[in-house]
C-alpha cells in the first residue's frame, strides 16, 4: 500500500534537468576553448541564480528555509542508515540538501571563474584557470557521488527519488517512517 | 572493502597507462624557454601573463593594446599560431 | 573494550567531509600532472609520494566512515548520562551482539526489544513491517542460542551479575585510600 505526495513543483524539476544537460554539455562534449562553451556557462549560471531566487519565494519544498539542515538532522539520517531504519522526508532529506549546497556553490564558482578567464584582468592568470578546473573536477566527483546516493537511497527506503523529479510526486511505501 | 581499493587502482593504472608517450613538448616549460618567450614579446610591446604547453606547442597568454591574445611556438620558438580572443 | 566519546560524531563528519575535498583535489592534481606522461610519470619520486598520498588519503576516509557507522549504531539506544550499571548493561549488550555478529538491522532490533518494546512498535521505529521484524528476531535468538526473549534477557542479566561494574584492582585501591 503506497502513498503519493506531491513534492516537486515545475520549475524546480525543469532546473534539475536542465542542470543536468548543462553541465554534462560543457564538461563533457563541448570544446572547451569554444564559443558554444562559454554561451552555455552563462545559461547555467542563469538557471543557478533563478534557482537560487525560487529558493525564497517559491512553494515549500523549493524554499532553501524549508530543507536547510541542523546538525541534528544530518546526524540523524546518517544513524537511521546505520541502523538500516527506513525513513524519508518528503523535501530534500538532511544529506540530499547538503549535496545540493555544494553542487550549487561549486557551479557558482566555476560560472565566475569561467566569466573571469575572459576579462583582460584576469586573463591568463593561472589561479583563476585552475580554480575553474579544480571546481569542474570537484563538481564531477560530487555528481557521480549523487547519482549513487539517489540510487541507494531509492533503494533503501523503496522510494523511487529520481522518477519524483520528473513527475513531482513521491510514492512511499506505507511502513516507511516520515520525517518533517 | 579491498575489492574497492584494488579496482580504484587498477581504474587509475589503466587510464594512465592509456596516456600519450611522445617526444613532442609537453609538461611544464623550461624556466629558460618561460624567460625567452616571455622577454621576447615583451620587446613587442606584449603583457605576458603565461606561458604553458598544448597540443605540443608552446601556448602564451597576453595582452597587447588591451586585446586578449593566444600566442604559439614551436620547439625552436618560433611563432606558429595567434588567436584574437575578442 | 573500547571506550567510544558518543558526542562528537558531528566532528568526525566535518573531518569526512574536508578530507574528501582534499583527497579529490589531491587525485586531481597527480592524474593532471601525471597525465601526459603515461605511466612513465611514476618515474618521478615527487609524483609516486603525492599518489600513495592521494591514495591513503581516501582510504582514510572509507575507513572513517565504517567506524563513523559503527559509533551511530553503537550509541543508537544509549542515552545520555547514564547510571553506571546502565552503562555497563550497554557494553555487555553491545559486546554479546558483536559477538553473535547481528547485522545492523538485527543488533537494532535486539535493543529495542531488550528495552521491552513489542514488534508493532520496533516496527513503527523501523519503519518495517511487522513480518520483517519477526524474521529478525527469530535470527537474533538462533544466533544467540536462546529460546526467546525471555532467555535472551537472562543471558545478558548473568553477564551483568558476574562482571563488576568497578575492576577489582580499582576497588582495591580505593579501600585502601
Amino acid at each position: 500500500m503506497m502513498k503519493k505526495f506531491k513534492i516537486w513543483d515545475p520549475f524546480v524539476r525543469i532546473f534539475h534537468w536542465s542542470l543536468v544537460i548543462g553541465f554534462t554539455a560543457n564538461a563533457l562534449i563541448l570544446d572547451e576553448e569554444g564559443q558554444a562553451h562559454i554561451w552555455v556557462g552563462y545559461a547555467i549560471v542563469a538557471l543557478i541564480v533563478a534557482r537560487i531566487l525560487w529558493g525564497f519565494v517559491g512553494p515549500r519544498s523549493a524554499r532553501f528555509a524549508a530543507f536547510t539542515p541542523n546538525r541534528k538532522q544530518v546526524i540523524g539520517q546518517i544513524s537511521d542508515i546505520a541502523t538500516r531504519r527506513r525513513s524519508t522526508h518528503l523535501g530534500h532529506s538532511p544529506l540530499g540538501a547538503l549535496m545540493i549546497f555544494n553542487i550549487i556553490g561549486s557551479i557558482l564558482i566555476i560560472g565566475v571563474t569561467g566569466y573571469m578567464m575572459t576579462t583582460n584582468a584576469f586573463w591568463g592568470v593561472e589561479w583563476v584557470e585552475e580554480a575553474h578546473e579544480i571546481f569542474v573536477g570537484w563538481a564531477e566527483i560530487s555528481v557521480v557521488l549523487h547519482i549513487a546516493a539517489v540510487v541507494i537511497e531509492s533503494l533503501r527506503t523503496g522510494v523511487n527519488l529520481p522518477r519524483a523529479m520528473v513527475t513531482g510526486v513521491k510514492t512511499v511505501p506505507a511502513d516507511v517512517i516520515l520525517k518533517e | 572493502m579491498k575489492r574497492i581499493i584494488i579496482l580504484a587502482l587498477a581504474l587509475s593504472a589503466a587510464s594512465l597507462a592509456s596516456a600519450s608517450q611522445t617526444n613532442e613538448i609537453k609538461g611544464k616549460p623550461s624556466a629558460a624557454v618561460v624567460e625567452q618567450i616571455t622577454s621576447g614579446l615583451s620587446a613587442e610591446g606584449y603583457d605576458v601573463r603565461s606561458v604553458k604547453t598544448e597540443d605540443g606547442m608552446y601556448e602564451v597568454y597576453a595582452l597587447k593594446d588591451g586585446k586578449r591574445y593566444e600566442l604559439y611556438f614551436g620547439k625552436d620558438l618560433k611563432m606558429l599560431d595567434t588567436k584574437n580572443d575578442d | 573494550m573500547i571506550r567510544i566519546n558518543a558526542d562528537k560524531p558531528g566532528l568526525l563528519l566535518a573531518l569526512i567531509a574536508v578530507q574528501t575535498f582534499c583527497a579529490a583535489f589531491f587525485l586531481w592534481d597527480v592524474m593532471s600532472d601525471a597525465f601526459p606522461y603515461g605511466l612513465s610519470a611514476f618515474n618521478n619520486l615527487h609524483l609516486t609520494i603525492e599518489a600513495i598520498a592521494a591514495f591513503s588519503l581516501i582510504l582514510a576516509v572509507l575507513f572513517e566512515i565504517r567506524y563513523l557507522m559503527a559509533l551511530l549504531r553503537h550509541t543508537a539506544h544509549l542515552k545520555r548520562q547514564v547510571s553506571l550499571a546502565a552503562g555497563a548493561f550497554h557494553e555487555i549488550m553491545q559486546e554479546h551482539f558483536r559477538r553473535w555478529n547481528l547485522t545492523p538491522a538485527e543488533q537494532d532490533v535486539a535493543g529495542f526489544t531488550v528495552k521491552g518494546m513489542s514488534i508493532t512498535e520496533i516496527a513503527g521505529l523501523r519503519g518495517s513491517a511487522e513480518g520483517t521484524i519477526k524474521s529478525h528476531l527469530s535470527s537474533i535468538y538462533h544466533k544467540a542460542g536462546v529460546t526467546g526473549r525471555g532467555t535472551l534477557l537472562s543471558l545478558l542479566i548473568d553477564d551483568l551479575v558476574e562482571t563488576p561494574l568497578v575492576p577489582a584492582d580499582e576497588e582495591r585501591a580505593q579501600h585502601q585510600a
